[in-house]
């Protein structure tokens, strides 16, 4: 009768999640879906996070009584949190790392905070007292994290810099929650451990230091294990909401996030802990997953392409990264090692045991195990590219992240170890610190770097050096960037449709100077859109070599060719005539806002 | 019915009649349009010492002591840190800076004047022999004086700095947050307090008025002062809370032009609790308290002595036909929900729910005799209240100038803000008659802040206004910051701005022949390395006509075009904003030969003119 029970839940479970898988690989289609999401983005986690938070708050107040108790028996593991995370904030710069995807999320983060639109500004006007968007399109990274720095935004006004602000805060509370949950599970001295392990993970402190969302779902997703063994010991309602709103959170966080709060939720389906009374919120809520899967960009993704070769390749390039010695990546060979005998142990006690039954005591290692798989499965089919690429490397922290969870468990249930001597303290201490290094502002000198944000970095750090940048105009790579950075810009292709306008402007000294970013490669594989038309004369500032064959070039504009047979602009792109002379100011205004709008392109582009 | 006046008093309310009737006669009758500016100039630093000197005295009499002060800070440590908070959003979100040109220049100006000289007039300086500093010409502001004296106290503690207005304007923004709450708790409960302070930190105008160098924040706090021991007073026994409130009063119509329609509230209160009591009690102080009421008369006889002191003309200031067109600008800010206005919808939102509560309130007490003291008591202090803020709203709606969707002059709405927040605690406690809300009330205002007030703040921040502000605060923070005002002389139509950054200076007029003298004794003398003449012209490259304005506001354009012709200057700075905005600096190197005359005028001496 249970097994048959526990059969039924777990079917209507898994159909329910069908239904947001359905929409994730485009069975069927919402229309004005988009629009949708660009308005209605910022509301929708707006209530998702307040519902979160006053849950917590709540929670909280109901266990005030207790929390001064807990703060002082946990002192030590407190104390450690607070220096490791600070030890991740010391060895990397606290600049966007991987550009342009950062300046994308920092840039729907703008949006958000002042329009509320999930979108990212690509073309946009600064003067010198205000700021226009000019060109939007609707925004391609996962929406809780910008959501959160807009947030921040809000509350402490808007600074391009809050991103580092937040990601060293989320990385502190990272560190709280994984000793949290150890301490837990198997208690305070392995929480310790765990946390040590973890913060020796030098791809951690990139993420930390940087502009982008990972640590937060390495948060959402610890808090998400945090809340599954609450829910499963206290199977309340408050505890289920709660359950369901961190899932909800994390799966905005990241396709990953995602899919894994998927499996998690089939893993309390598995369990058979849902009182039937209650089935029908879990299947409720499915439909909001609609919303984190639809948000987030699955088309390319190996699994729907069927490019298995390609995915299967990852499995060396996750080999390569995991256990390299050179510190060529930002791994830690040394719990990489000890992570997967860690592992290979726990599928040993597993099959020992072989105690398949939903059984409290035994689901701790399934839990493990399902993650582990859902891990895989990301890794083979769900990554856009391998762990050695610096642009995929963060996805490594999953693994990492089982690594240090598993490690205090095989050695508390596996070897038996119930205390743990201070000196053992002292190793992953040693791996941390051998682990992790910096030369200078770029972070490591002997790691591979993406040459793409590093050329990006360094218009970012020419946005940054210049004062006298807030009356100049940027076109090129990264102008959302160059937006964010409070100057004006566009991309290249837009200026290229509009080059008598951007004279008009020159003309009208709109701007003090006009900067021209470009990319330049030796085997000429960029692409028309971020070529510089010919009509622009260009006279080159600097040109920085990224590597043997690709440069990034500054330039400053100094004027804008006649047009020849075939290059012409169209007539709808062409200047428009003057206001009328003594027309009042607001025209003239309106007149140069409109010099930069919605140029038409060719039928050809 | 019949009042209980005993003799002493009657002496008292003779000699407060007599002392109402000077304040008024004395300006008005007695005194000429010079007297007037003498007596503000000279008694005006005095003056505002002496009522701040009375308010410390009767708050000492009231304040427990330290150790009751202290337990009060550790009972009360939520406002507070909400208080702290507040505080810090405001000055998270918006840049301190002088914003309302020429304004807040004279305002500055005049605290140095008073701070250095005790003397309330706004003036430009030169060095004189022995290092003597002294006001080449000084001008008497229709402005009241005790934002001014406020500030010359922080000059006089602190040092003088050109932003130490903007310690005052952020300590003051911290007050009224304490303020807020210590009315509205005492009114209706600490919940309602908590309510109110966040219902105003989610006003963007608020934020911005807090990070300028206007006198918006102490005006507020001076009201709620006013309220706060209004209604101590009205529910207390005898004369206690008189004297404070009247000298709250004084104070507040000494903040802004219209807050003397203030003293009506205690005249009210007054006649309210005589005849509720049937006893009239006055004291000595609140006798004599009328002609404290002089100053802001004699500003207000300053302001109408000058046609100078009006953009337009005295007859075409105020006007119905402005107010129908401000009335339909004002309902479009209070009830903005694009988040283009620097208002709060929350705010506009609530205070109309309260009308229907109160509406309810009031049908209660009359129609089912549902009548109690302090309910009563209230609901008149409202009436009394709310009818002088929206008497001072009708008027700045009839000005020419009171459109509140121009960010220049929303401020203007700020005495009607505080009214609305105030309106739904004042309410709730008439009608229930109780200090216990749902718990969950401050969440409200906290989840507006969060969810839109924030991002009206941000695009405040990105938003194309006062461009003109912008540009003087740009030249002064990267510009002049590297030039020694030892020896630099600054000669524009309007040079406040100038003197209040350290720099000699004197003004131009509105004569080219007066001019010529000017500069060629200033570059005669042989004294300055450099100086300098300024410009911002404002010329449309699509045609159209110039307008000029000057380093100290916006005023005097009409002057630099009688100057800007003659001189020969060596450009040392020029930059633009915007298409058609353009700042310049150039040393004066010389005049151009000028066009012979019939008339010739001669320049007063700096001595003579300092003394007019």
């Amino acid at each position: 009768m249970d097994k048959a029970r526990t059969v039924c839940r777990l079917t209507v479970c898994f159909l329910c999640l069908l239904f947001p898988i359905a929409a994730g690989i485009g069975l069927f289609d919402i229309p004005q879906f988009d629009i949708w999401m660009l308005r209605s983005s910022f509301w929708v986690l707006f209530v998702a996070t307040i519902l979160f938070g006053a849950i917590l708050v709540w929670s909280g107040w109901l266990n005030r009584h207790r929390l001064i108790n807990i703060i002082i028996s946990h002192r030590v593991g407190i104390v450690v949190a607070i220096l490791s995370s600070v030890y991740l904030l010391v060895h990397e710069p606290h600049e966007f790392k991987l550009l342009p995807h950062e300046y994308n999320i920092a840039s729907t983060a703008r949006s958000m905070h002042l329009y509320r639109t999930y979108a990212i500004v690509d073309a946009g006007h600064t003067s010198v007292s205000g700021s226009t968007s000019v060109k939007a399109r609707i925004s391609e990274v996962s929406p809780f994290y910008p959501w959160l720095l807009s947030m921040v935004h809000g509350l402490t006004g808007y600074r391009p810099g809050n991103a580092f602000v937040l990601n060293g805060v989320l990385g502190f509370l990272s560190c709280v929650i994984m000793y949290a949950l150890v301490t837990h599970w198997i208690g305070s001295s392995f929480g310790i451990i765990s946390v040590l392990l973890f913060v020796g993970v030098p791809v951690l402190h990139e993420v930390v230091t940087g502009g982008g969302g990972e640590v937060l779902v390495i948060l959402l997703l610890l808090g998400l294990l945090f809340q599954i063994r609450v829910f499963l010991d206290h199977p309340c309602i408050r505890n289920c909401v709660l359950l369901i709103t961190v899932g909800f959170l994390l799966s905005c966080s990241s396709p990953f996030g995602s899919f894994l709060s998927l499996v998690l939720f089939l893993f309390i389906g598995l369990f058979g802990v849902i009182a039937p009374s209650r089935l029908w919120l879990f299947c409720l809520l499915s439909v909001c997953w609609i919303y984190p899967v639809l948000s987030s960009d699955w088309t390319d993704r190996p699994v729907l392409t069927g490019d298995l070769l390609f995915a299967i390749s990852r499995i060396s390039d996750g080999v390569v990264f995991l256990f390299d010695t050179t510190r060529s990546y930002a791994n830690s060979p040394i719990l990489s090692v000890i992570g997967l005998v860690s592992v290979v142990l726990l599928f040993v006690h597993i099959l020992k045991t072989r105690d398949f039954m939903p059984a409290k005591e035994s689901r701790d290692p399934k839990l493990f195990l399902l993650i582990i798989a859902a891990c895989f499965f990301i890794v083979l089919f769900v990554s856009k590219g391998g762990w050695t690429d610096p642009r995929y490397s963060f996805e490594s922290l999953y693994f990492y992240l089982m690594a240090v969870l598993i490690i205090p468990y095989v050695m508390r249930f596996g070897f038996g170890i119930l205390y743990i001597g201070k000196s053992v303290y002292l190793l992953p201490v040693v791996f941390a610190i051998v682990s992790n290094g910096t030369w200078n502002a770029w972070g490591s000198p002997s790691r591979i770097k993406d040459p793409e944000s590093v050329g990006m970095r360094l218009i970012d750090r020419f946005f940054r050096s210049e004062p006298s940048l807030e009356n100049a105009l940027y076109i090129g790579p990264g102008s959302c960037g160059a937006i964010v950075r409070k100057l004006s810009a566009m991309p290249i292709d837009y200026a290229n449709l509009i080059p008598e306008r951007i004279q008009l402007m020159m003309d009208l000294e709109c701007y003090q100077h006009v900067y021209v970013g470009e990319w330049v490669a030796e085997n000429g594989f960029l692409d028309e859109k971020d070529t510089v038309s010919p009509r622009f004369l260009l006279e080159i500032i600097s040109e920085w070599a990224i590597n043997d064959v690709l440069s990034f070039r500054l330039s400053r504009l100094v004027g804008v060719s006649d047009s020849v047979p075939g290059n012409e602009t169209l007539p709808e792109n062409l200047p428009l005539p003057f206001p009328a002379a003594g027309s009042p100011r607001m025209d003239g205004l309106v007149y140069i806002s409109d010099l930069l709008n919605r140029p038409a392109k060719a039928a050809n582009q | 019915m019949i009042l209980n006046i005993d003799k002493s008093q009657k002496v008292h309310i003779t000699v407060g009649l007599a002392s109402a009737l000077v304040a008024v006669l004395l300006p008005f009758v007695v005194f000429s349009e010079n007297d007037s500016v003498q007596a503000v100039k000279h008694f005006g630093y005095w003056g505002m010492l002496s009522l701040l000197m009375f308010f410390l005295w009767f708050l000492l009499y009231e304040i427990p002591s330290v150790y009751s002060l202290v337990k009060i800070v550790c009972k009360e440590w939520l406002p507070i840190v909400v208080s702290v908070l507040c505080s810090l959003y405001f000055m998270a979100h918006h840049k301190f800076e002088y914003r309302i040109l020429f304004d807040e220049y004279v305002i500055s100006n005049i605290s140095l004047s008073m701070s250095a000289r005790n003397k309330a007039a706004s003036s430009s300086y030169e060095p004189r022999a022995n290092a003597v500093v002294e006001p080449i010409v000084s001008k008497v502001d229709k402005r009241p004086v005790f934002f001014p004296f406020a500030l010359s106290v922080v000059h006089d503690i602190l040092g003088y700095s050109p932003y130490n207005v903007f310690l005052l304007n952020s300590i003051l923004t911290f007050v009224l947050f304490l303020l807020l709450y210590r009315f509205v708790s005492s009114v209706s409960g600490k919940i309602w307090g908590l309510f109110s302070q966040l219902s105003v930190a989610g006003l963007p105008l608020v934020a911005m008025s807090s990070t300028s160098a206007g006198y918006e924040i102490m005006n507020l706090c001076w009201i709620l002062v006013v309220c706060y021991f209004g209604v101590k007073y009205l529910f207390s026994d005898g004369t206690r809370y008189l004297d404070l409130f009247l000298v709250s009063v004084l104070i507040l119509a000494n903040c802004r032009y219209e807050s003397i329609l203030y003293s009506v509230v205690p005249v009210g209160v007054f006649l309210y609790k005589g005849l509720r009591d049937r006893s009239v009690a006055i004291t000595p102080f609140a006798s004599l308290s009328p002609l404290f009421l002089l100053f802001p008369l004699l500003s207000n006889r300053v302001f109408y002595s000058s046609e100078d002191h009006f953009q337009t003309t005295k007859d075409s200031f105020f006007g119905l036909d402005y107010f129908l067109k401000n009335f339909e600008g004002a309902f479009r800010f209070l009830f903005d929900i694009s988040g283009i206005y620097s208002g709060s919808i929350f705010v506009s939102v609530f205070a109309l729910l309260a009308c229907l509560l109160l509406g309810f309130g009031v049908y209660s007490m009359i129609f089912r005799e549902n009548r109690d003291r302090v309910g009563l008591g209230l609901l008149f202090f409202l009436v009394m209240f709310g009818a002088v803020v929206l008497a001072n709203t009708c008027m700045a709606l009839s000005m020419f100038w009171g459109d509140w969707r121009d960010p220049t002059t929303s401020r203007f709405s700020l005495p009607l803000h505080l009214l609305l927040v105030l309106l739904l605690p004042w309410s709730w406690s008439i009608v229930t008659n109780s200090k216990r809300p749902p718990w969950w009330i401050p969440a409200l205002p906290m989840l507006y802040i969060v969810a839109w007030a924030s991002c009206v703040s941000g695009r405040e921040m990105i938003r194309p206004r006062f461009l003109g502000s912008y540009t003087y605060n740009k030249v002064f923070d990267e510009v002049l910051v590297d030039w020694n005002n030892d020896d630099t002389f600054v000669m524009t139509s309007a040079t406040l701005g100038a003197a209040l950054f350290g720099f000699y200076s004197e003004s131009l007029v509105n004569s080219e022949q007066i001019n010529r003298q000017l500069v060629n004794r200033q570059i005669g003398t042989g004294i300055y390395s450099r100086v300098l003449f300024s410009r911002l012209d404002s010329s449309s490259p699509f045609g159209g006509q110039t307008i000029d304005a000057f380093m100290g506001g916006e005023d005097g354009f009409e002057n630099s075009k009688e100057c800007s012709g003659f001189i020969i200057m060596d450009p040392v700075y020029r930059k633009k904003y915007m298409f058609d905005q353009e700042f310049r600096i150039g040393v004066i190197k010389g005049l151009k030969m000028p066009v012979p005359s019939a008339d010739t005028v001669q320049v007063p001496e700096a001595s003579d003119r300092a003394a007019e």
